[in-house]
C-alpha cells in the first residue's frame, strides 16, 4: 500500500502516534507562521528558525462538504483551528467536534486516488480523546 | 482628472455551452455593446479582458474572431474580480487620457472543467489539504450563525430573493422561483449550505465600452457615469481573521464611497458578490446597509428585495444569474448600467440613480479574499 503523506515537513512525529506542528518564528520581527516559510510574511527577513509546537487548539468554524475532488473520503470534515500563540491552521477533522471544541491533530487517511496512493495529513479531533 | 462614462454594455444569457470556444462566447457581447453604443469598434482605444481560467490572451481571441485586432489589449487575471479589475484598469486609462475610448470584456467557460467546484490553485498549502470554495464560504456561515443567530430560514431567503429576481432577468442562467422549503429541501453541498444556496456553475460573457465625458457625448445623450472605481487587495495573515467581517470589502467600500462623495444611504442599488448565501447577508453589513449582526432581519424583511431598501442583486445575483467567475464583474456592471437606464423591465428598480457592483476573489491562503474591485455608478 502506497501511502503519500500531504503534510510533508509541516509536522513532526511526537512519539505515540502524536505530532506537532512546525512552525516558523522570524528572527526579526517574532511574526509565526505555519507552515514554516522562506521568508518572513510581516517584515520580508529570510531569518526564520523552525519552532515546533503543540498540534492543539480551539475551533474556530468548521463545516462538512460533500463535493469537491474526488480523491478525498466524504463527507471531507474541514476546520480552521486557533493555535493558543495566535497562529491559524486549516486542516481536517474527525469525532464530536464543534465551534469552540478544543482539539489536538494526529496523522489520519483523508483520501486515496485512483491509482491507489492513500493520502494522510493531520487530522483534528477532541482533545480529551486523544489524550485518553 | 477625466471623467468616464459607460456608452454601451452586453451580455450573453449566462448558461452551459460546452461547444462553444472562448472567442465564440466573447463576440457577441462585445458586438451588442458596440451597437449599444454606436460606436464603430474600429474607433476602440484599448481592450481590458477578464478571465480566471481561459489560458493566454482571451482578449486578442475574442477580438480577432471579429476582425477588431490591432489595438492595446490587456489580459487580466484576478480570480472572481477578473473583469471588475478590468474594468478598473480601464477607467485609469480614461482618467489618465490614454484613450478616449475603451472595452471591458469578462468572459468565462467554466464547462470546459466538467461541473464540479471551482479549480484552485494546487500549489497553495490550504487546497494541497483540502480547501475548496464551498469550505471556505460555509466556515464564514458557521461563525456567523454561531455569533449572531442567524437561522437557516434566513440564510435560506437570500436564495428565495435571488432566485425571484433571476426569474425576470432574461440574461439569468436559473429562471425558476424557488421557496425556502425547496431551498432547505435541496441536497447539502457543505454544511449549511444545500445546492440552492451556492451558485451554478457555468459560462458566459459581459462587455462595457467607456469613453470619457465629452467623448461619450458625442455617442448618447443619457451615459452613465462611473464616480468611483476602486481595487482593492487582501491583507495575508497567518493568524486570526473575523471571517464574519469581510475586511476587504469593508475597505474597499470605504474608499469607494469616499470617491463618489455618497454613503449607503445615498445607493438604490447593489449587485454584490453572492458566490453563496451567506456572502450577500455578509456584504449588507460591509456596505454599512444594515448594522453588525442585523443582515438575516434585513433579508427576511425585504429590505433588500427590488423594492426595498435598497435593492440588492436585482440581476439575480451570481446565485440566479450565475458565475462563469471572470465574466462576473463585467455582468454586474452591466445591470446597474440597465438599471439606472431604466431598461430593466419586471425586476426594473423604481427612479434608480445611484447603483454599485462588488465583486470579490479568493481561494488562497492566508486571505480571506485576494482581491475586491467596487464601482459606483450614476446617471
Amino acid at each position: 500500500m502506497t501511502i503519500h503523506s500531504l503534510a510533508g515537513d509541516a509536522v513532526e512525529d511526537a512519539g505515540e502516534g502524536s505530532i506537532r506542528f512546525v512552525t516558523g518564528q522570524c528572527q526579526a520581527c517574532g511574526n509565526r507562521a505555519f507552515p514554516m516559510p522562506p521568508i518572513c510574511s510581516n517584515c520580508q527577513s529570510t531569518d526564520i528558525v523552525r519552532k515546533p509546537v503543540e498540534a492543539a487548539g480551539t475551533v474556530y468554524s468548521l463545516t462538512e462538504v460533500h463535493v469537491g475532488p474526488a480523491e478525498w473520503h466524504r463527507p471531507v470534515r474541514l476546520a480552521y483551528v486557533d493555535l493558543p500563540d495566535g497562529l491559524r491552521v486549516f486542516g481536517h477533522w474527525r469525532g464530536s467536534v464543534g465551534i469552540g471544541t478544543r482539539v489536538r491533530a494526529r496523522m489520519g487517511e483523508v483520501g486515496k486516488d485512483a491509482a491507489g496512493t492513500h493520502f494522510t495529513t493531520y487530522v483534528f479531533e477532541p482533545a480529551e480523546a486523544s489524550d485518553a | 482628472m477625466r471623467e468616464t462614462a459607460v456608452i454601451g454594455v452586453g451580455m450573453i444569457p449566462f448558461g452551459k455551452y460546452p461547444e462553444k470556444t472562448i472567442a465564440d462566447l466573447g463576440w457577441p457581447a462585445v458586438k451588442q455593446a458596440l451597437e449599444d453604443a454606436g460606436i464603430d469598434g474600429r474607433e476602440l482605444g484599448a481592450a481590458y479582458c477578464g478571465s480566471a481560467l481561459s489560458g493566454m490572451m482571451p482578449g486578442q481571441r475574442i477580438l480577432g474572431r471579429m476582425g477588431l485586432s490591432g489595438i492595446p489589449v490587456f489580459n487580466v487575471e484576478n480570480a472572481c474580480s477578473s473583469s471588475s479589475s478590468a474594468l478598473r484598469a480601464a477607467v485609469l486609462a480614461i482618467r489618465s487620457g490614454a484613450c478616449d475610448t475603451a472595452l471591458v470584456i469578462g468572459v468565462e467557460k467554466l464547462t470546459r472543467f466538467g461541473g464540479g467546484t471551482l479549480p484552485l490553485e494546487r500549489e497553495d498549502w490550504e487546497v494541497q489539504q483540502g480547501m475548496v470554495m464551498p469550505a471556505l464560504y460555509a466556515m464564514r456561515a458557521k461563525r456567523y450563525m454561531h455569533d449572531f443567530g442567524l437561522t437557516e430560514r434566513q440564510l435560506a431567503q437570500v436564495s428565495v430573493k435571488n432566485r425571484a429576481n433571476g426569474a425576470m432577468n432574461p440574461d439569468a442562467q436559473m429562471r425558476a422561483p424557488v421557496t425556502v422549503e425547496e431551498v432547505l429541501s435541496s441536497r447539502l453541498i457543505a454544511d449549511p449550505f444545500t445546492l440552492l444556496q451556492c451558485c451554478p456553475t457555468g459560462d458566459g460573457s459581459a462587455a462595457i465600452v467607456l469613453a470619457d465625458a465629452a467623448t461619450a457625448r458625442r455617442y448618447r445623450r443619457d451615459p452613465v457615469f462611473v464616480r468611483a472605481s476602486d481595487l482593492s487587495s487582501g491583507k495575508h495573515t497567518d493568524g486570526f481573521r473575523d471571517m464574519t467581517m469581510p475586511e476587504i470589502t469593508v475597505r474597499g467600500a470605504g474608499h469607494a464611497y469616499e470617491e463618489a462623495g455618497i454613503g449607503p444611504d445615498d445607493v438604490d442599488l447593489a449587485e454584490v458578490h453572492d458566490a453563496f448565501s451567506i456572502a450577500e447577508l455578509l456584504y449588507y453589513e460591509a456596505f454599512g446597509f444594515c448594522g453588525r449582526g442585523e443582515a438575516g432581519a434585513f433579508v427576511e424583511r425585504g429590505d433588500s428585495a427590488i423594492d426595498g431598501k435598497v435593492a440588492v442583486n436585482p440581476s439575480g445575483g451570481l446565485l440566479a444569474k450565475g458565475h462563469p467567475v471572470g465574466a462576473t464583474g463585467a455582468a454586474q456592471a452591466v445591470e446597474v448600467v440597465r438599471q439606472l437606464r431604466g431598461e430593466c423591465g419586471d425586476r426594473q428598480v423604481e427612479g434608480a440613480r445611484v447603483g454599485l457592483a462588488h465583486a470579490t476573489g479568493g481561494g488562497i491562503s492566508g486571505f480571506d479574499h485576494g482581491a475586491c474591485s467596487i464601482h459606483i455608478f450614476s446617471r
